[in-house]
């Protein structure tokens, strides 16, 4: 074998001069989908108190029935395509030379991820896919699969399918949409519950492959961190840390990523199964099996293996239900699980070192425990703590202010208004914050408005119209909902749904069954028999034990 | 020069040979995150490993540079 790597090493160019050393800080996708990510929401940001919004350059394709609505959807959003797939494109490229691989070969296929990807929301925008409950991620994962078992891809094609480094992107962007209170809120549980699970399917794993198979003791902490905290990541990190046979992080990297995706495809269908359609709430008049959505997304944050797979279910369900499964998901899986892979890293280096190594020489520093720290977690926090404090600089003075005529606009509710306010007798109580401009055909309302205001206003109200109006004045007195989220949090989720996207289709298109089926079934059996244990551990926490947490998450 | 793996001529962490080697580490991780950090293969022992660990058939050669491709080739220069 050294032989073999001598040959190999005498084909490669050794440099004249050392190469200087390079700062993890631009060669590591972690950091680059920190910057990446702070890059967008400073950018999402500046626009926005410059007074404008990136909105009109944040865009994925509406609902369609017929095909003609594809091609004026691309006439009216074609530069708001073209400045997505350049916007991300030029960082994508800059970041891929940096980590020293060939942008000549990766310009080309993230081309082909990009359209793939926008043909992918164009499918699920069509209504029929929408009858069928199939969203975008679901879509570009089963499509992917479909193509890249069908043709293998080339291998110039891979360097542009990073399924990490895309998801790890929507990850930091994501932060930008979950409020810094949740996590103070849900954090606890969600550290407790996942280390329940965790510390339960490490043992499992690790009793099974080393007591029932008789395998390696080092082989399977790698399989049992695999399920337990990371995926295939956990299981490189972990590998790297006790010196695994390097043999054994391949059958565990075939047999991780046949589970996760396994679980992808019976998560997403069991969860949307056992989900209640939108505005139907889970009663103890439901079915036994009913589940609220941020039940469904901690389940799957406990019970799915690797981010981008857990991710895939998550946004399938978000689809329908709005963004409550990504938060519980969010908190379950990145901030419950992956955080802790360092000191998972740390504890068992040392458990090798002591116990397992022939060598007793070999050792390890507590610095393993933040160089496997994923470092876009920091960008994920950064993004969330930047929001939170902007949403806390909300203007006291605010004045919320619509046109007489319009259109209201919810998740639940659309309609269109018209309304007369010449004869509204505004109650006496709220005379000093509503007024009335004829000239202009607005109504304005200072400060925020409450429910009880709203209620007040609209029980003066003569007509439908007026009504609806007053509806939405309630909602443009709203700062955070009327102006901060609409003009710049919302944007940054459509580019968020893009990076996802991305990473879905690379995620089906990469995986070969054919090529991941090398394993032996000891292993297989070892990983299986933690499964069994995860998932229902995982469901009863989530649904049983936690439940109250995780169904207050919206 | 200290006699870490990260040192030696059988190690190499290089991240195009290790995608080679682990088919499938790039459908749900990647060898440029953070989980995989600076770690590779020793190719006398076929371990997996950190640069900073140690073996008694250390061989001088080589360098770590985290995160290129041209991960060999000069001595003395460790960045893990």
């Amino acid at each position: 074998m050294a032989g073999q790597r001598d040959k190999q090493l005498s084909k490669k160019r050794r440099p004249a001069s050392p190469p200087k050393p390079r700062s993890p800080l631009l060669t590591t996708e972690d950091y680059w989908a920190v910057w990446l990510g702070l890059g967008v929401i400073a950018l999402a940001m500046g626009v926005f108190w410059a007074g404008s919004t990136i909105k009109p350059f944040a865009v994925t394709p509406g609902s369609w029935s017929k095909i003609s609505a594809i091609g004026q959807d691309l006439v009216q959003h074609l530069g708001a395509y073209a400045v997505i797939c350049l916007g991300f494109g030029i960082v994508f490229s800059i970041s891929m030379w940096a980590m020293g691989r060939s942008v000549r070969e990766f310009v080309p296929g993230y081309f082909i991820v990009f359209l793939g990807s926008l043909a992918i929301f164009y499918l699920a925008a069509w209504k029929i896919m929408q009858t069928w409950h199939l969203g975008a991620p679901l879509l570009a994962l089963i499509i992917g699969m479909i193509i890249g078992n069908i043709k293998k891809m080339p291998k110039w094609f891979h360097t542009a399918m990073r399924t990490e480094y895309y998801i790890k992107t929507g990850i930091v962007l994501l932060g930008a949409t979950l409020p810094l209170t949740l996590i103070f809120e849900a954090g606890g549980i969600a550290f407790l519950q996942a280390t329940i699970v965790s510390i339960g399917t490490w043992m499992t794993i690790f009793l099974a492959a080393t007591r029932i198979f008789k395998l390696d003791r080092r082989f399977g902490a790698v399989l049992g961190t695999g399920g337990a905290v990371c995926g295939v990541s956990g299981s490189i990190a972990i590998g790297g840390a006790v010196r695994a046979d390097k043999d054994h992080i391949s059958i565990a990297i075939g047999v991780v990523s046949v589970w996760a995706i396994v679980m992808v495809l019976t998560l997403a269908i069991v969860t949307k199964f056992m989900i209640p359609p939108p505005g139907v709430p889970v009663t103890d008049a439901s079915p036994w099996y009913a589940i609220t959505p941020g039940e469904a997304g901690a389940w799957v944050g406990t019970s799915e293996y690797a981010d981008a797979a857990g991710f895939a279910v998550v946004a399938e369900i978000a689809t329908e239900y709005g963004d409550a499964p990504i938060h519980t998901f969010t908190l379950m899986k990145v901030i419950g699980r992956d955080i802790w892979i360092g000191i998972w890293a740390f504890i068992l280096a040392i458990i090798s070192c002591t116990f397992w190594e022939r060598d007793k020489s070999a050792t390890v520093g507590t610095r393993v425990i933040w160089d496997r720290f994923p470092k876009f977690v920091l960008g994920f926090f950064g993004a969330c703590i930047i929001m939170s404090i902007i949403a806390g600089l909300a203007p006291h003075d605010h004045v919320g202010k619509t046109a007489v005529k319009g259109t209201f606009k919810s998740k639940a509710q659309k309609q269109t208004f018209d309304a007369d306010f010449s004869d509204y007798q505004v109650p006496e109580q709220l005379a000093h914050k509503f007024a009335y401009d004829p000239e202009a055909l607005v109504i304005t309302f200072k400060g925020k408005m409450s429910l009880d205001e709203l209620s007040l206003l609209t029980s003066k109200a003569t007509t439908s119209d007026q009504a609806w109006a007053l509806k939405n004045l309630h909602y443009k007195s709203d700062w955070f909902k009327s102006e901060l989220y609409s003009r710049a949090i919302s944007p940054i989720k459509t580019l968020r749904s893009w990076a996802f996207v991305f990473c879905f289709l690379c995620i089906g298109l990469s995986t070969r069954f054919k090529d991941l089926l090398t394993f032996g079934m000891k292993p297989f059996w070892a990983f299986t028999i933690g499964v069994i244990v995860n998932v229902p551990l995982g469901f009863i926490l989530s649904t049983v034990v936690f439940s109250n947490y995780w169904q207050a998450i919206k | 020069m200290s006699r870490l793996c990260g040192h030696c001529k059988h190690f190499d962490n290089d991240p195009l040979m290790l995608e080679d080697v682990f088919k499938g580490i790039n459908i749900l991780s990647s060898v440029h995150g953070s989980s995989r950090g600076d770690a590779g293969i020793c190719f006398l022992h076929d371990l997996y490993l950190l640069p900073s660990h140690t073996c008694p058939d250390f061989e001088e050669i080589g360098v770590v540079v985290r995160g290129t491709s041209q991960a060999r080739g000069t001595i003395g220069q460790e960045t893990s």
